[in-house]
């Protein structure tokens, strides 16, 4: 078990114009759960495989334990990973995959036997470790992945992307499993995705990254409840927050098309302010006809079972409700709705940030 | 295969008139296409194989067609009577491991280096694929005069060490390794490309989990790449092995067979009988039992990759 600490970590790939991680400062606690996520090209996998060592950062320091590891061999690191593609060995049985690293380890045959043994009853594998990977399905192939890493009983987890090739269903499943296994080894464990309920449901905690940088960190909770900028926002929970034109006029926040609120509790902003009203689906509810702040049409109603989320726009700008589908108007019907104060985040139009 | 060839003639079955009429089209445009080269194959290829495969069992001379005679399957007999195929054929088999031991590594060594991130690379790659697309008969030329044991460079450069010079084609001891050589020079980029193919197929995560699970370079190259090879592997071998087993030129132009037919080449060998020595009956004997080493090689060859290493 360790801890991770990466101290001002600067990475510009050859031949790259940009640099793809500036000033990274990053500490895992030994046993965290810790989950990185962005969009896209944020630098997620780079900074997972600085900590890997199949790349080297520009600029800073990297630590594992107690050794500075970076222009360390990855096999001198002390990590086991699972890559998205689960890169299992073709040519080897499932065990032979999950044994591979013990076997270039000189760990003594039993040894072998028993751990492999053990993470495939964990894992549901014991039936196929006489397979080659091509006659396993996706799942299965994933968890050899897993095993592979688990035999190891390495220091550091690191995941890139487990489940994302796997289906809703499955991906759910796994998750779980996840989630359970860690509870169980609790390794250090640093886990990349794209895939915001994989974040919420099971990081300890979560570092949201944008452009190369950390935009916020925290439990999920604490990052669902108070993002710190519009992008985290608008990035954490599903269905996606709205967010609004507002402007503070005469102490309320006006938003336009005749829904004026009153500021949110602890606020005391400039007249004439410009902000952008973050609403959660959720933070809306239906009102009877004399109650409600706003009366829009709804444009287009998705019912998802538990519940229902209706769309339509406020001043021109596309809106959604998450209501409970008894509820649910029809499409093209007007709704009646409220919305709690407290409820809503406020952000500055221009930088973004929470005010 | 099977599945699709079901459904096709299932299709056909159920097939309106107009279209049938229309498939057998083209099928007919396509035989006017292929045309012109199945008939350069009949002439070039299929036509000689029969009279080879009819003058095999004939006692035939070039210089006199009209004495042609029967002899059954004498001239196999005398193949077994006689030691010159044998030792041809043992001259060729050694030739050929010999190319093939020297090529191989040498063409994954090169292909290792083309493969990783050099700055060279077109040029090495240009400098590799010379020789292979280079005139067989310039290369032998071309080491003719390096091989040369009075004025030869490769002597020049032995004297100006110090050691002692060496007769090259001209010691029986010497002579097949050394056509081994050339022949293995002028292959092995045709070998490396081969492999550079093959090692642009092995995915770099693979490469990547094999460090993360503990493997050094060495451990990466043993245990990952080079099993994930063996089916390249297999293929430049036959390749390599059915191109010795075909050379000519070497023995032609370097040794003339010798010297004490350490040389003496299949390929040589069967010119030497039909032309020099005005047998070809024998000599289609000795094509015909070629032809079926070759193939059953290739056959081997086949039959190994459908049953293995097909990840
Ligand atoms: N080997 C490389 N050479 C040059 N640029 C690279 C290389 N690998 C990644 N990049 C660039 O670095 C940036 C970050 O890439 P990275 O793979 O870390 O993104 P990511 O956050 O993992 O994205 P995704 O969610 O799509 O996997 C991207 O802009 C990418 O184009
Ligand atoms: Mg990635």
């Amino acid at each position: 078990m360790a801890q991770v600490r990466l101290a001002s970590i600067g990475k510009t790939y050859e031949g790259a114009t940009a640099n793809t991680i500036r000033g990274l400062d990053l500490e895992v606690q030994d046993g965290e759960f810790l989950v990185l996520v962005g969009p896209s090209g944020c630098g997620k996998s780079t900074t997972l495989r600085m900590i890997a060592g199949l790349e080297e950062p520009t600029e800073g320091a990297i630590w594992i334990g107690n050794r500075r590891v970076d222009g360390l061999e990855p096999r001198e690191r002390d990590i086991a990973m699972v890559f998205q593609n689960y890169a299992l060995y073709p040519h080897m049985t499932v065990a032979q995959n999950m044994s591979f690293g013990l076997r270039l380890a000189k760990v003594p045959k039993p040894e072998i036997r028993r751990r492999v043994e053990a993470a495939a009853e964990t894992l549901g594998l014991s039936a196929l470790l006489g397979r080659h990977p091509k006659a396993l399905s996706g799942g299965q192939r994933q968890r050899v992945a897993m095993g592979r890493a688990i035999v190891r009983e390495p220091g550091v987890f690191l995941f890139d992307e487990p489940l994302s090739n796997l289906d809703a269903q499955l991906r759910g499943q796994m998750r779980a499993e996840i989630r359970r296994l860690h509870d169980r080894l609790s390794a250090t464990t640093v886990y990349v995705t794209h895939d915001q309920v994989e974040a919420m449901t099971l990081a300890d905690r979560v570092v949201v990254l944008k452009d190369g940088r950390i935009e916020q960190q925290g439990t999920p909770q604490e990052l669902y409840d108070r993002p710190a900028t519009r992008f985290v926002a608008g990035f954490l929970g599903s269905p996606q927050m709205n967010f609004l034109a507002g402007e503070v006029r005469q102490g309320a926040l006006d938003l336009g098309a005749g829904l004026v609120l009153a500021l949110p509790p602890g606020h005391a902003l400039a007249e004439g302010r410009k902000l952008d009203v973050g609403i959660r689906p959720e933070a809306f509810a239906v009102a009877a006809p004399g109650a409600a702040i706003l009366s829009p049409r709804a444009d287009l109603v998705e019912l998802l079972g538990a519940t229902s989320l209706v769309h339509f726009s406020h001043a021109d700008q596309p809106c959604t409700a998450l209501v409970p589908p008894a509820q649910a108007p029809r499409a093209g019907a007007v709704i009646g709705l409220t919305l709690a104060p407290d409820r809503i985040s406020l952000f500055d139009a221009e930088t973004g940030r929470a005010v | 295969m099977s599945a699709t060839f079901e459904q096709t003639s299932s299709d056909m079955a159920g097939l309106a008139p107009d279209r049938r009429r229309r498939r057998r089209r083209d099928t007919a445009t396509a035989l006017a296409f292929l045309a012109p080269f199945l008939l350069l194959l009949l002439i070039f290829q299929y036509l000689p194989l029969a009279m080879m495969a009819k003058n095999s069992v004939l006692d035939y001379s070039l210089l006199n067609p009209h004495a042609a005679k029967f002899v059954g399957l004498r001239n196999f007999t005398d193949m077994l009577d006689y030691e010159d195929m044998r030792e041809s054929l043992a001259a060729t088999f050694l030739f050929a491991l010999g190319v093939v031991v020297i090529v191989i590594p040498l063409g994954f060594a090169l292909a290792l280096f083309l493969n990783s991130k050099l700055r060279a690379r077109g040029l090495v790659r240009t400098i590799i694929m010379l020789p292979v697309v280079t005139s067989a008969v310039v290369v032998a030329t071309m080491w003719n005069f390096l091989l040369d044991p009075s004025n030869g460079l490769l002597n020049g450069v032995i004297t100006a060490l110090g050691l002692p010079r060496q007769p090259f084609l001209t010691s029986p001891d010497q002579a097949l390794l050394m056509v081994s050589i050339m022949t293995a020079w002028q292959q092995v980029g045709f070998a490396a490309i081969l492999f550079l193919g093959g090692l642009q197929g092995v995915p770099n995560e693979l490469a990547e989990a094999a460090r993360i699970d503990g493997a050094t370079k060495r451990q990466v190259l043993w245990n990952i790449t080079i099993p994930l090879l063996s089916r390249t592997t297999l293929f430049v071998v036959v390749i390599m092995t059915v191109f010795s087993l075909q050379a000519f030129a070497p023995a032609f132009l370097m040794t003339d067979g010798g010297p004490r037919d350490s040389t003496n080449l299949i390929v040589y060998h069967i010119y030497k009988t039909a032309f020099v020595m005005q047998n070809a009956g024998y000599a289609s004997a000795l094509s015909l039992v070629l032809l079926v080493i070759v193939l059953g090689i290739s056959l081997l060859q086949m039959w190994i990759l459908r049953a293995r290493w097909n990840y």
